[in-house]
């Protein structure tokens, strides 16, 4: 009976400790991370559990940066300095170590392809990637961020708000144009 | 359903003869547990068999109390029915509510929310571990609904920060979180979602990405709980229909795992699926003089020797071994591993029946071998050598069906005859009209054959 009580208390903890790690982590970003705005196109499947998401592509995600020297290889963590360019999240550098002088930074992978015969292209691998929806949304979302089947005149940017805090990130808000997704739901 | 098992053709067919007894015995515990699934028909046609003078009022009696269940049992496995329906309608009403995603409510009340029905869920199964010990119906209906509600809390807290990752990694960590419930309150209903967890976990890390070598290692440490708690049960409760259960999910787990560490196909492969369906085949070997209900696995054993047999019967299969590609590590390793795995089973076997002793099936595996050594020198001596030992196999289980007077058995053997005959003709450039001929020739001998059986029941008074 004891070691089966120790079994359950251990197993009862765990299963509070682990989200609620998660939880603390997220909110000390969205307490205290700065916002950037990352330009964004979205697709829209399904998870079985979790629900309706857009899958979100990233177009910092298609930069190509200048290799290093010694370049880096493909899947290797790197810490990416985040700037702004029109409004828009970009890159200021990419380094091997966590910067000390901004908080402003997050944790990525490198995508190195042969770019050349004796050189790679490189690309980071943003940490985030998808925005959870209300149920029967995405495909709303989807249009409206591509601009299908929707009346909103000129084609309007879409981004995701992104708070940012010593190498983590956390989703804040989905945008197009200048308006939340939400209130664009809220006009159906 | 309940009833699968021992009575399958594919455990009949690797019954021998040495277990013979074992196998009577365990029809006889069937008909038994069958015959009281019918009991109210029994009890009901009572009067009437006293009125025609066929019992006695007190062998009447005597029968009635011998089929009557003590009301208390009746209650209890009612109680324990719906404890596990509702906390499985509960806990996937609860999953489904959190798919739909209430974007509206403020953040702080969503997280409050994912966390109270895992509260509710710890509290009862910490309640039944406490206090309720004895009741299987807390134990089952708790440790179902706590399960569930892990999952529902990953679920939410992943849509609330819209936490990257994909299926698999949220299914590992809710497998982590989870088994524990295996052990305490040691619940079967939660071991089942357990198992069904980490082959879907399997599965979606596989299929992420097939081309390349992301197999899914992480399933095999999360499977070694399952089969601690399968192997308990084998010695504990091996007759009852819940390990039945317990069967069926480890057997198709560990099918559909072990065919999710290839990249692409190779003929070493087929013979890795026949070591492993050559072990499942073993299976009711070890438990010679006990009914336990492990009749998923030689079913499971029987049909993937079988279907490894159809694909190594066409010559090209073995043609095209010499462009095979060389084999990733991950792969040998699963090559290896299956291959012992099915060699070491046999040479078990071999303690507890002699070679060709009652059914061949577990030969397959030594003339595969053979016909892989062969198909080196010429890959039509390997393919004839496929194609006979197909043949001898369907005769094998018809003769035997003949003899045990099993009409399964021996229809099972002579769908093997038949299909290897079909697949050769449809390989030949022959003539329709001789081909028509043969499957005519095929549909007459199945039909006298079954005749045949049936007159031989009714001779003998069985029919």
């Amino acid at each position: 009976m004891r070691n089966a009580l120790i079994l359950f208390g251990a197993m009862a903890l765990a299963q509070w400790l682990l989200p609620l790690w998660t939880i603390r982590e997220r909110e000390s970003v969205l307490r205290e991370g700065t916002p950037f705005l990352f330009r964004t196109a979205p697709v829209d499947p399904h998870d079985p559990f979790r629900g309706e998401y857009v899958a979100l592509r990233f177009a910092l995600e298609d930069s190509v940066i200048a290799q290093p020297d010694p370049p880096f290889a493909h899947d290797e963590e790197t810490f990416v300095v985040l700037g702004t360019m029109d409004g828009a999240a970009s890159i200021a550098s990419v380094l091997r170590t966590a910067p000390t002088d901004t908080k402003n930074y997050l944790r990525c992978k490198t995508i190195a392809w042969p770019f050349t015969m004796d050189s790679l292209s490189l690309r980071v691998e943003l940490p985030f990637d998808r925005f959870y929806l209300e149920e029967s949304t995405g495909r709303r979302t989807e249009d409206l961020m591509q601009q299908r089947n929707v009346e909103v005149g000129p084609e309007l940017p879409s981004y995701a708000v992104v708070r940012v805090l010593n190498g983590a990130a956390v989703i804040e808000d989905l945008r197009v144009g200048d308006r939340s997704i939400q209130e664009w739901m809220r006009e159906k | 359903m309940m009833e699968f098992g021992i009575k399958g053709s594919a455990e009949c067919l690797i019954m021998n003869v040495r277990t013979t007894k074992w196998v009577s015995s365990a029809v006889h515990s069937q008909a038994l547990s069958s015959t009281r699934m019918s009991e109210p028909r029994i009890t009901q046609a009572l009067p009437e068999l006293v009125t025609e003078g066929l019992l006695s009022a007190e062998q009447a009696e005597r029968i009635r109390a011998r089929y009557a269940q003590p009301q208390e049992q009746s209650g209890n496995r009612l109680l324990l029915l719906f404890s596990i329906l509702g906390g499985l309608l509960i806990g996937l009403g609860i999953i489904l509510v959190v798919a739909h995603n209430w974007a509206d409510l403020p953040r702080w009340l969503r997280t409050a929310l994912a966390f109270l029905p895992l509260l509710i869920g710890q509290c009862i199964v910490g309640y039944a571990v406490v206090r309720r010990s004895e009741s299987a119906g807390w134990k089952e209906g708790g440790a179902a609904f706590l399960f569930l509600a892990v999952g529902a809390c990953l679920a939410l807290v992943s849509q609330i920060y819209h936490i990257p990752g994909e299926l698999d990694g949220f299914l590992f960590a809710w497998s982590l979180l989870t088994v524990a419930l295996l052990f305490v309150p040691g619940a079967l209903v939660a071991t089942l979602l357990y198992i069904g967890t980490i082959t879907w976990y399997a599965t979606a890390t596989r299929s992420s990405s097939w081309s390349t070598d992301n197999f899914p290692w992480f399933y095999l440490a999360l499977l070694v709980p399952a089969l601690v708690v399968y192997l308990r049960a084998w010695r504990e409760r091996g007759t009852s229909v819940g390990f039945f259960w317990l069967s069926l999910f480890i057997s198709v787990s560990i099918a559909i795992a072990s065919q999710l560490f290839w990249t692409d196909g190779r003929m070493e492969i087929a013979l890795a699926i026949a070591g492993l369906a050559t072990a499942y085949c073993a299976v009711p070997f070890a438990h010679i003089g006990k009914s336990l209900r492990t009749g998923t696995f030689p079913t499971i054993g029987m049909l993937a020797l079988l279907g490894v047999l159809v694909f190594t019967s066409y010559r090209d299969s073995w043609s095209s071994m010499q462009h095979d590609r060389e084999l990733e590590p991950g792969e040998l390793a699963n090559v290896l591993v299956q291959w012992a795995i099915g060699i070491g089973a046999y040479v078990w076997l071999l303690r507890v029946r002699k070679p060709f002793e009652g059914t061949w099936l577990p030969e397959t595996l030594g003339v595969l071998v053979l016909a892989y050594a062969a198909a080196m020198i010429s890959p039509v001596a390997a393919a004839v050598l496929v194609n006979g030992w197909l043949l001898l196999l369907g005769i094998q289980a018809v003769r035997s069906g003949l003899e045990h007077d099993s009409l399964s058995r021996m229809n099972l053997g002579l769908a093997i005859i038949s299909g290897t005959i079909a697949l050769r003709f449809f390989d030949l450039d022959i003539n329709d009209a001789l081909k028509g001929v043969v499957f005519i020739a095929l549909g007459i001998g199945f039909l006298v054959m079954n005749l045949r059986l049936i007159a031989q029941r009714k001779k003998h008074g069985h029919a």
